[in-house]
This record gives structure tokens, sequence and C-alpha cells, in this order.
């Protein structure tokens, strides 16, 4: 396992989890230990069942771990409520969008928005990121009305008008077309001048686009850490996942 | 945030003219009969907050709606021959249903529990309180000369309780200062105060429950709804917001408890009772759930239907050349519309559950909408010549009915 520094970023972490455990039944589905600095753009891979969704919901605080720590920001905030979470600065895009269907797109925003910066301001917020995400003619329409795409893209704007510290993505490309795929990567630049990113990923193309850090996870555990040329090198990873994330991105 | 579109002017021109000129129109049975729809309708109304917006089904509104009757009667009963009002017992039966319902919420939501277990532990409040009231019966239950009553409902006793009977809970009093005398809301022949008290409550709570629900509370409730998860993920704490509906909900449900005891002058442990906790459900899912209005839409439509039904007689007379299967046909319509309203009430709901699953309000507004020009030039015009007619007849004694 290699670890190549990030140059020009402050190197101090604003994630730590430390010896994180989380056991459904008799099965582990989580046991790792992840630093990750402030202003990173961090990729986390790993083929299905990896355990990548679950490390996602537990630093969220949808659900507890059964051991270790996540300090974030400098606090322990294991096993906090999600809310309390999110009100510390770190949001969320879940792996299947979860949009609120019912409500429109601008009142999406408008609701992500608010409760860091009060109605009025808030409204302003959400009416500017709607440009951001390109929502723009879409506003008054109900969130269940939008493309896949647009849907996803609707979610990486409620997860980040909060201005967060950090950004949690789950799959934020899942389902998109190729052209769209390459406005979430310019999205996801712009993200990232404010907020440090963690996004997790099946599309490799994706990934080599923005290609900074990876970390691979396998069976619940960090197996690899590096650049995208190291980890595509590295034998172990080719044999569980790249080969059959080559194979997938060709078919595509 | 939103101002009313044109079609809600005249929604609102369309419903509340003619609610405006009933005293004057009717005999006061008819506003009496309305009032009571409207109290049923303001008790849907805060199912419909929490049930169709926030998607807590509760089904123990009544125990809020129960609550605010006992205790505004209590209270009024001991108070009204001292100070000649009820403005005690109005803040008291209003305390006592918020409170309940912040209590109950509170156990409720910060103890995780949704879903089909806040219906069910919302009935099971209903229902505890159902079998406490029907307990009372006896000398113990009073608090001052406020009898409980168990199954006969409460009423004030005299000196001792074997004085009984000889006074029912206060009307609506009001004796502000200023006032030469209390004035009574009460709906007769000479007054008809107590029907536009209800009729305004009704109004306000309408606007209060859009107000509230354009505002954050309205967003987050309806996020709830959608996805719990995501809402707490974007920083709500989503208890906090579920237990602040509910128990604004709740303090609505107590409102109309009070005006029902006010109205009737009279409560008893029937509106704890399962059939009244169910029949709110009805009105709401008749009406429509995720309107406002429909819980008053399905409470006027099932009272209507409860007490006029069995007065409908479909083929009163078969004439005796009939075809004899026909005239059975006939006979057994006639007998199951007379004798079993229940069986047509129950095949209404069914009819429009399974038709239109957001019940009657929905594409009555659609349908208003898309006919706007229809509503402003026929109906509207239509409702105001008939209305004018009505009250030109009554006031001249020369109405048939």
């Amino acid at each position: 396992m290699s670890v190549l520094s990030d140059p020009g970023r402050a190197a101090e972490p604003i994630l730590e989890v430390t010896a994180l455990t989380k056991h459904f039944g008799g099965l582990r589905a989580v046991h790792l230990d992840l630093s990750v600095n402030a202003g990173e753009l961090r990729c986390v891979i790993g083929p299905n069942g990896a355990g990548k969704s679950t490390f996602f919901k537990i630093l969220s605080g949808a659900m507890r771990p059964n051991s270790g720590t996540v300090r974030f920001r400098g606090r322990d905030i294991t096993g906090w409520e999600a809310f309390r979470v999110a009100r510390l600065g770190m949001s969320i895009k879940f792996q299947v969008a979860s949009v609120l269907e019912e409500l429109t797109v601008l009142e999406n925003l408008h609701l992500a928005a608010e409760f860091r910066f009060g109605n009025r301001d808030g409204r302003r917020r959400a009416e500017e990121m709607l440009d951001v995400v390109g929502l723009t003619d879409r506003a008054a329409h109900p969130a269940t009305w939008l493309s896949h795409g647009e849907k996803q893209w609707l979610e990486i704007g409620m997860a980040s008008i909060g201005e967060p510290a950090l950004i949690l993505l789950d799959e934020p490309t899942a389902g998109m077309t190729l052209p769209e795929v390459k406005s979430t990567v310019r999205l996801l630049r712009r993200l990232n001048e404010t907020a440090t990113v963690i996004v997790v990923e099946h599309d490799m193309n994706f990934i080599r686009m923005i290609a900074r850090r990876v970390t691979v996870m396998h069976q619940g555990e960090v197996f690899a850490e590096g650049s995208m040329d190291e980890i595509e090198r590295h034998d172990g990873v080719r044999d569980i996942y790249l080969g059959k994330g080559a194979h997938y991105a060709v078919r595509r | 945030m939103r101002r009313p579109s044109s079609t809600e002017a005249l929604a609102a021109l369309l419903l509340l003219l003619p609610l405006l000129a009933v005293p004057w129109a009717f005999k006061p049975y008819t506003a009496n009969v309305l009032a009571v729809y409207m109290i049923y309708g303001i008790l849907a109304l805060s199912l419909s907050l929490i049930w169709g917006y926030a998607g807590i089904m509760s089904f123990g509104q009544t125990a809020f709606f129960g609550i605010g009757a006992y205790a505004y009667g209590a209270i009024g009963l001991n108070l009204i021959h001292r100070t000649h009002q009820t403005h005690l017992a109005l803040l008291g039966g209003l305390l006592a249903a918020t409170l309940l319902a912040a209590f109950v919420g509170y156990f409720m939501f910060y103890g995780r529990i949704s879903d089909v277990y806040a219906s069910i532990i919302t009935m099971a409040l209903t229902l505890v309180l159902f079998a406490f009231a029907v307990s009372t019966g006896g000398d113990e239950w009073v608090i001052g000369v406020a009898r409980f009553g168990g199954f006969n409902g409460m009423f004030g006793q005299g000196e001792s309780s074997q004085n009984i009977a000889n006074f029912q809970i206060p009307p609506v009093t009001v004796w502000l200062p200023g006032m030469a005398a209390p004035f009574e809301f009460k709906i007769n022949r000479e007054s008809a105060a107590g029907y536009f008290l209800v009729l305004g409550v009704s109004v306000v709570m309408y606007v209060l429950a859009r107000a509230l629900l354009a505002s954050r509370l309205g967003r987050v409730a309806i996020g709830i709804r959608e996805n719990e998860a995501r809402v707490a993920s974007l920083g709500y704490d989503t208890r906090f917001y579920k237990l602040a509906l509910f128990t604004i909900a709740g303090a609505i449900a107590g409102l109309a408890g009070m005006l029902f005891a006010a109205w009737g002058r009279f409560v008893n442990p029937d509106r704890f009772g399962l059939g009244f906790a169910a029949s709110t459900v009805v009105y709401v899912l008749l009406g429509g759930r995720t309107t406002l209005l429909g819980g008053f839409v399905g409470a006027a439509i099932m009272g209507y239907l409860t007490s006029y039904l069995a007065e409908i007689v479909p083929f009163g007379t078969i004439p005796g050349d009939t075809a004899p299967w026909i005239a059975a046909l006939m006979e057994g319509t006639r007998r199951i519309v007379r004798e079993a309203p229940l069986l047509v009430q129950g095949a209404v709901l069914v009819g429009v559950v399974l038709a239109l699953k957001d019940g009657i309000t929905p594409p009555l507004s659609r349908l208003l909408k898309d006919h706007a020009r229809w509503g402003w030039w026929i109906v509207l015009p239509a409702v105001i010549l008939y209305f004018g007619h009505r009250i030109a007849c009554q006031q001249a004694d020369l109405c048939l009915y």
C-alpha cells in the first residue's frame, strides 16, 4: 500500500476513521481505517458488496457501527444522529437518488439550504444553485418529473448547497450518459474548490477523469490506496475489480 | 409565498357565499347541522395535516377532540355561573388537548415509533380514554358541579349528587371588559352567532394550516412523508418537526372538540369511541387526505348521507303493470336505501376510494380549474340567484320548505 501526498493542500485530516466495524449477523460488512485530508477529492472504489455504501451510511449517521470511531473536524461523531452530523458540516448523496419527489426542484434546494441560511437567504441560494446544476428551466417542476441524470444533479446540488466541509457522493454518475458524466466531473471539480469530497464510484472512466487519490475497498477493508496509475498497476486490484470494471466500462 | 390564483378566489366564493347566506336562507335547523359538519371538518383537517402531509396516520385524533370537549365542559360548567363567560374554559380545553398531544407525541417520536405503530398507539389512546370516560358513572366522578356521568355524558349537578340533571355545558360565552352583558354564541331563531363562530373558526384554521404548510414546517413535513432519512441528512431533526406538527394537529382537534361541546351543550364517551375515530378517518379518505379542504368535504358528504339517506325513497310507488322481477329489484333497492343506509355509505366509500385514490376534492378542484370560465359565468351567478331567492322567500315566510 503506497502513500502519496497531495501537493499544495493542507495536510491535516478532516476525517479519521479508526478500526470501524459493522456486522450484519455473522457477516462483517466493514472493517477499516481511513484518513482523508481537508481539501481532498477522494475516490473510493471496490466491487459490489465491498462495504462502500455501508461505510457512507455509518459516516453520515444513518447507521450505527458495532465498534470503532469516526472523527470529523476534530470531533468524535461516532453514533451521532444524522441531523447532528449534517449540522457539523457533512452532507451526503445516497446511492439511490432520494430527492423529495413531490416537492418542486426549487423547493428541494430551498429545503436543503434553509436549515443553514434561513428562509429568505436560503431561497436566494437555491435559485443560484439551480444555475450551477443546470436545472433553471425545471425549477417549478416536481422532482418526480426529472430524468435520472437530472435527479442526480439535483441531489448533488442539495448535498452541496449548505456549504458543507465534507461532501459524500455515493455513485453520482450511476445511469448517466457520457456527456452527462463529463458535466458531472466539471461540477465535482467546482465543488472541490470549497469542500472536501469523497466519491464512491463504479465507473472507471469517471474515476480516470477526476483522477486524484483512490482508495480501493474489498470485503469491507481498505485493500489499496494511491494514485490512479498506481492502482491500475496494482495486480491484486486488477484481479478483484478492474478486470470486471474495465469489461463493464467497454460494454457500456 | 404564493398569491391566491383566480381559481382559488372562485372556489372561496362558491363555498363561502352560500355558507354565509345559510342563516337567512334556511331555517335554524340547517345552520345547526352545517355547524356540526364544519366541526367534524376541523377535526378532519387536523388529521389531514399530519396524515396527508407528514404521513403520520393518527387513528386517535378523537382523543384530543374528546379531551378538549370534556375539559371545556368541566371548566365551563363550574365557572359559567360565577364569571358568566367561558374564556377560561376555552383556554383550559385548548391547553388540555395540546399538552396531551405533546406528551404522547414526545414519547412516540423520540421513542422512534412510526408508521403503523403510531396508528396503533393513537388508537389505543382514544380507546383507553373511552374506557375511562365510560367508567365515570359514579357519584365520585365529579369536579365541582360537573358530573362526568359515564355513558350518559357530562352535565352539571345542583347542590348534591341527588339533585342532578339540571344544567348543561354552556355555549361559548364572551364577556369582555366594556361589554354591557355576556354574549352567547348560540344557533336558534334569534341568533346565528354560534354558526358564524364555527364558520369563522373553520376558515381561520384552514388559512392557518395553509400558512403552516407553506412554511419550513410544511416543506419538512412533506419531506418526512417522502423520505425521512433524506430530510434528516439535510440537517433537520425530524423528531422535533413531527412532534411540532402532531401537537399543532392535537390542538386543532381539541379546538373542534370544544366547539362540539359548546354546540351540542353536551359530550359523552362516544366522542372517544372507535366509531367516531373511524368516521374521522373516513371523512379524510373520502374528501382527500392531501388537501386541507378534503376533511370538510368528506364530513359534509358523510354527514348528509348519515342524516338524510334514509329519507330518500327511490321507487316509492311501484306501478302495478311492472314485470315481477323488476318490481322485486325496485323493492329491494328501496329497502336497502331506507333500512340500511350504512350499507350505502360503505358502498360510496369503497367506490370513491377505488375510483379516486386521492378522494373527491382533487378532481373537483381540477374540474373547477379547467372550466373556470363556466364557474365564473354560470355556476357563481346560479348560486347567487338561488340563494337570493331562498333569502327572499325565507324572509317573507313564503318558502315551501
